[in-house]
């Protein structure tokens, strides 16, 4: 015999077998009663038990009894715990409630302001860069957590303007690139931070393109272990 | 059932047979829940043979389950508004109420005494189950429980079928 197929219906059967379902239930168990032999069977195997359950004041007494009979057993620690932190009350009283909103609000703050200190306290190697040297004339000496930056000029640079610039390797692996550069001055200078962690020692170039009119400038400079 | 129904309206005689049998012990458990024992193997004849005399012509619009459930309400309904009629001009309607159930069998004491140790022993293991049937002996519908106990009416069931299903087991094996 296969089992119930109607987990919903077949959920009534010990609430129908006590006689605590609603009429409306009662029938649509009872009609589900003539499909499911499985659920039908189940009822009639406990069939005795059933009706000592529903109907006998010995048995009604007895769990009364020993309802009363059992302590409430100690609550556990975690569970005492979760309580003190987040209490039956309105909203506005949980604590829990607003440890959450301050720490959603105070981690970001900490973590930026931790950053900014630590972007701050790394030295800062500025190098300026010359078009007419050679890849061997400015040398990066890297230091583990210090910034790089290089500094550049380019011929006719607009404040605003975007450019499109590119750092790679001597064997033409791109490290950083900048499509939308817009940080050149007045005086046609910027700067670029190099992605320290990316690089490693040998010979790179830096190329900037002006994407309006084609023109391009091309930068080499070297980095040391 | 289906598979008698649709035999037994293809002509099949002993189809038809199955069919009586399977409704009528099915019939019978529904009247003496309602009823009590005296009447309910008439009533549920009675339902049987009126399902027999019409299913071969009836259009089951809501199902045949449906309506031959139907069919033995209307005779459980007709057999409790005759006997109010009946007994209305000599007892009070309480006592009326009273005859529709009729005495339970006798109680199997060995039974008992070993439904009374597992419910003792689930009281400690699952006191959810025997807090739910506290409320239920106190005469709380299930929707008051489980607003009660804060649970959906689904999970109530759950509780319920679950506890019956530890009961079944200490009672078969002793063990919960």
């Amino acid at each position: 015999m296969s089992k119930c197929k109607n987990l919903n219906l077949g959920n009534l059967l010990h609430a129908y077998e006590l006689k605590a379902l609603s009429d409306e239930d009662v029938e649509h168990f009872e009609i589900h009663l003539l499909e499911c032999e499985f659920c039908f069977e189940q009822l009639r195997n406990f069939e005795r038990v059933a009706s000592l359950l529903a109907s006998d004041e010995e048995v009604k007494k007895s769990i009364r009894d020993s309802l009363q009979q059992e302590q409430p057993h100690p609550e556990p620690f975690l569970k005492k715990l979760w309580r003190s932190i987040w209490p039956d009350a309105p909203i506005v009283f949980k604590p829990a409630m607003a440890y959450l909103i301050i720490l959603v609000m105070i981690i970001p703050a900490y973590l930026g302001v931790t950053k900014l200190v630590r972007n701050e306290n790394k030295s800062i190697q500025v190098v300026y860069l010359a078009s007419d040297r050679s890849a061997g004339g400015d040398v990066f000496q890297i230091r583990p957590k210090s910034r790089f930056q290089i500094g550049f000029e380019f011929d006719g640079a607009r404040v605003g303007q975007a450019y499109k610039l590119v750092v790679e390797s001597s064997d033409h692996k791109v490290v950083l690139k900048n499509y939308k550069y817009k940080d050149f001055n007045e005086k046609g200078c910027g700067y670029l931070d190099l992605p320290v962690s990316k690089m490693k020692a040998g010979n790179y170039r830096l190329v900037i393109t002006d994407p309006q009119t084609g023109n391009w400038q091309e930068y080499t400079f070297r980095v040391k272990q | 059932m289906e598979h008698f129904l649709d035999r037994a309206l293809e002509g099949d005689e002993k189809a038809e047979n199955e069919l009586f049998q399977y409704l009528f012990v099915r019939f019978r458990a529904f009247a003496k829940r309602r009823i009590g024992d005296g009447e309910a193997e008439d009533i549920a004849q009675e339902a049987c043979l009126t399902v027999l005399q019409k299913y071969k012509t009836e259009k089951f619009t809501i199902g045949f389950e449906a309506w031959a459930y139907g069919v033995l309400k209307m005779k459980i309904g007709n057999y409790i508004q005759g006997l109010m009629v009946k007994q209305k001009s000599l007892v009070p309607e309480s006592e009326a109420d009273q005859t529709l159930k009729s005495s339970s069998p006798e109680p199997d004491y060995d039974l008992k005494r070993k439904l009374l140790n597992c419910l003792k022993r689930i009281i400690k293991r699952n006191p959810l189950y025997a807090r739910v049937l506290n409320f239920i002996y106190q005469g709380y519908a299930i929707e008051e429980i489980s607003q009660r106990l804060k649970l959906k009416p689904n999970n109530l069931y759950v509780i319920l079928n679950r506890g019956r299903g530890i009961l079944q087991t200490c009672l078969e094996t002793s063990r919960i």
